[in-house]
């Protein structure tokens, strides 16, 4: 580890503006990833901001849905019952998230803030352009099987490794953001960015800026959710492939289809055109293994990890059926 | 006899474990202590053209950083007669003698500090430069060569027969073939392995995690050229080790240099990632098998042939055809084993080291054969029932493999089995019914233990096994109690120390057997002589009385 000092933030404002001021300064919240980062020399800040101390905890009933503090422990969402009854597929998402004693560590907005799982991003010695910047991309042509098919560029093919961003994305939630230039709020799908030639930067999040909450819609689709993971081993693994699917019925038909998806891609994915194929249509169990087969278009799979396109259409057609069951 | 041995009593170190108070070879804390941090190679080969290690060195609370520039010259005796741990042919890690790169994570350096944290953060200013050669890192069958004669003559020779195997095969009316790979698998065990070394003049104790501490002792006098009574190895516990510990690795050297440069007792302890080059693992296997029998499904042709890899400066060679030569009872039999020498760390056993390789190749390719026959497996084996060793021709010692068949064929419900695969569902996942045979020789090896019976009815029995799981601390002190006729919690029983009475590698299942033995005979060699003892008193208490 590389020394650094540390300093306890007193308010959101002068953590903000104590981290615009420095390139060097990161945020630490429940430092389930950061601690690793640092550890392994990924992230080497000079201070490190501590958001612990901040009132950002709260989980909230608002006038149209919920809103959840971004300090929220995993685990204090998980035991929500309120996100239960409403949010499946959160809570879903969650409970398949890396280990309960992790759950009662990580925060909900520094969840949403992991880094990739990619071999090459976490091993100093090699050469990853998100990592380092031109130096290059080991995955390309290297240990790939855990890798992206859907999303990536010349310069990276690191997966997005988290659940919840997926299901939230599925249940069209919003994150709030304090910066340097006061609030704002965006949807999730606008938070994360695709590598393109920068894949050093993950989301659309300014210097300084803080997630300080993140908000969901109550709403049919939302109770009719779910979230399915397919991991190498039973618990405390990333995905290999995870949907959340989200369905809203009328007398038998479905009138939308919410479908996100991940450890496929370099960020939480949206399958616009498999919920395209799905609305108005007649809940039946050969429309979603027809829908399902669309999944996995234009996905662009390397060396080893071409067996995900397959997983990713078998994973979003067992979510369905899931989800249809319950209707 | 109090017969306690065999029945399923708590283990006797159970508690010190699960609250903690039980005391790893990395737990150990002595006053004044260093630590010390690796730094190692990122290239698979070459050697090391400059490495900068000023701004290291002014690095806060650093005491030394020790390069093969300014290490000590070892001495690194040759051993009289190799340990079974150690490979037959090559050479172990020099450590910080030479500036070649054998393998990528080869410990180049060390830091140390007076904190840890500082010591890691050192150890990433110090600066190397390489000049590369061509590595060889893909496991590539093609480059596949025989054993060297020292491996070959301690029992691992490059090729066995009985019979004319390819001539059977040829006229074999059934035959299959296949290859069959097995990938690399790291031993990863919850305890991760670390060395205290604390000199006293020319005396070293060494807290290490190791599966034998007698031959830890032996292995570091010969590198340091020192006496083995100048060494003292204490390891009373093992965090899980199936192999990872029977042998002593670069690191335990390390921490010896460490601790005699800056005059300090030095903790150095791996961190996961180090753990993949520090010590071994399962090496990568691809083997051909190819079998040839009769209708009836009489086996009359064995081949099996494997290729292992090893690293550039050790042969590690393993038991992977020793199934093939006794697992069944065929005429004709062959086997090959090639080495595929890799840029790599050097491989170590494994939980049934090659034994288990082998019979996966062997056991896939019976499967195959049961299907071309159109035959239950089941049957196919017990046709094929080896009722001798054939390899060496004797009777075994024991074998109650058919009735391992017959009770697992009962109990699996084997017969009511869809003989069809793919034929079975539950829940969306297929069912499958399978068997297979698997087989582990038997060891023994001479052990010693002390025992020492207190007046006030306890004793403390010792000998310097080792504990990484298995029970070793309840089993012997079952023994010890069953001999004495003692309570169990009147016994104290220790291992883990080379002070203690020589005892065998913890390895190859045979503790039991071997200090089980030495546990009973020192145990009982002790009663004697308190009953000799009582019987005199006794006596002269008689005798004395009678003569009032």
């Amino acid at each position: 580890m590389v020394p650094f000092a540390y300093l306890a933030a007193p308010n959101l404002r002068s953590a903000i503006s104590r981290a615009t001021r420095s390139s060097r300064a990161e945020f630490i919240a429940g430092g389930t990833d950061m601690l690793q980062l640092l550890q392994e020399r990924v992230r080497a800040p000079e201070e490190l901001i501590d958001l612990n101390g901040l009132p950002l905890s709260d989980i909230e009933i608002t006038a149209d849905g919920i809103r959840i503090g971004a300090l929220a422990r995993m685990a204090q969402v998980v035991s929500d019952s309120r996100v239960r009854e409403q949010f499946p597929a959160v809570t879903q998402a969650l409970l398949a998230s890396a280990s309960p004693q992790i759950r009662n560590m990580a925060s909900v907005g520094g969840n949403l803030l992991q880094r990739t799982r990619c071999l090459y991003f976490r091993d100093v010695a090699t050469p990853c352009n998100k990592r380092e910047p031109g130096s290059g991309c080991s995955a390309l042509d290297g240990e790939n099987r855990l890798n992206a098919i859907l999303g990536g560029s010349s310069q990276c093919i690191a997966a997005y490794p988290g659940d919840l961003a997926i299901a939230l994305l599925a249940l069209d939630a919003k994150v709030e953001i304090a910066g340097q230039s006061g609030q704002r709020v965006i949807p999730l799908d606008e938070l994360h960015r695709l590598p393109d030639d920068a894949p050093h930067v993950d989301t659309t999040l300014r210097p300084g800026d803080i997630i300080t909450a993140v908000s969901i819609s109550t709403s049919d689709f939302a109770r009719r959710s779910c979230f399915l993971k397919i991991r190498d081993r039973a618990s405390f693994e990333w995905a290999l492939a995870s949907a959340a699917v989200a369905l809203s019925m009328d007398h038998g038909k479905i009138r939308h289809a919410r479908i996100a998806v991940g450890g496929v891609a370099t960020k939480p994915w949206r399958l616009r055109h498999v919920e395209q194929a799905l609305t108005d249509r007649e809940l039946h169990a050969d429309l979603f293994r027809r829908v399902a087969a669309l999944a996995a278009d234009g996905a662009q799979p390397r060396t080893q990890n071409g067996f995900k396109a397959e997983l990713l259409k078998r994973v979003v057609e067992r979510a369905l059926r899931q989800v249809g069951e319950t209707t | 006899m109090s017969g306690v041995i065999g029945q399923p009593v708590s283990r006797v170190d159970g508690r010190a474990k699960v609250t903690g108070s039980a005391t790893y070879a990395g737990e150990f804390h002595l006053s004044n202590f260093a630590y010390a941090a690796l730094v190692l190679s990122t290239v698979p080969r070459g050697t090391i053209a400059k490495i900068e290690t000023a701004e290291a060195e002014h690095a806060p609370g650093v005491r030394a950083v020790i390069t093969h520039l300014n290490a000590p010259r070892l001495a690194y005796l040759p051993l009289a007669e190799r340990p079974a741990v150690d490979p037959k042919s090559g050479e172990q890690l020099r450590v910080f003698q030479s500036p070649e790169i054998l393998f990528s994570g080869q410990p180049i350096g060390v830091v140390v500090a007076d904190t840890l944290e500082e010591a890691q953060y050192a150890a990433t200013r110090v600066r190397v430069r390489y000049e590369t050669s061509d590595a060889k890192t893909q496991f590539d069958v093609g480059r596949g060569r025989a054993p060297s004669d020292a491996t070959a003559t301690s029992g691992r020779p490059g090729e066995t027969s009985r019979g004319d195997a390819d001539r059977a095969l040829a006229q074999a009316p059934v035959t299959v073939e296949a290859i069959y790979s097995h990938a690399r698998e790291y031993h990863n065990a919850m305890e991760a392995h670390g060395t205290i070394a604390e000199w006293h003049g020319s005396h070293l104790t060494l807290y290490d995690k190791t599966q034998w501490v007698d031959n830890d002792r032996k292995e570091i006098a010969h590198v340091f050229g020192i006496p083995e009574k100048n060494i003292r190895v204490i390891s009373p516990y093992v965090g899980g080790a199936f192999g990872s510990a029977l042998r002593t690795w670069p690191h335990v050297t390390v921490a010896a240099i460490a601790a005699r440069e800056v005059g300090r007792p030095v903790k150095l302890e791996l961190s996961r990632r180090e753990l993949y080059t520090a010590i071994g693992y399962r090496p990568h296997t691809e083997q051909r098998v190819a079998l040839g029998a009769e209708h009836d499904g009489k086996l009359n042709a064995l081949i099996q042939e494997s290729n292992a890899e090893t690293s550039a400066y050790e042969e590690y060679s393993e038991e992977t055809l020793y199934p093939a030569q006794i697992a069944y009872s065929c005429a004709n039999v062959r086997t090959r084993y090639r080495f595929v020498d890799m840029n790599i760390n050097t491989p170590c056993p494994m939980r049934a080291p090659g034994v288990s390789t082998g019979m996966l190749a062997l056991e896939g390719a019976m499967d195959e054969l049961a299907e071309a026959l159109q035959m239950d497996p089941v049957e196919l084996r017990l046709r094929n029932y080896a009722e001798r060793d054939e390899d060496e021709n004797l009777p075994w010692s024991s074998k109650e493999l058919r009735a391992c068949y017959r009770i697992g064929a009962e109990r699996f419900g084997w017969g009511r089995r869809p003989a069809k695969p793919r034929s079975l569902q539950k829940d969306g996942q297929f069912i499958g019914y399978g068997i297979a045979t698997a087989l582990f020789p038997s060891m023994l090896s001479p052990a010693c233990a002390s025992a020492t019976i207190f007046a006030d009815g306890t004793a403390v029995v010792r000998t310097a096994a080792s504990d990484m799981g298995p029970g070793t601390y309840t089993s012997m002190t079952q023994v010890a109690a069953d001999t004495l006729g003692l309570p169990l919690d009147r016994i104290c029983f220790e291992l883990g120390d080379s002070e203690m009475p020589e005892a065998p590698v913890h390895g190859g299942s045979m503790t039991m057997a071997s200090v089980g033995n030495g546990v009973r005979a020192a145990c009982e060699a002790a009663r004697a002589k308190v009953l000799a003892r009582i019987s005199h008193e006794m006596g002269s208490w008689w005798v004395a009385r009678s003569e009032k």
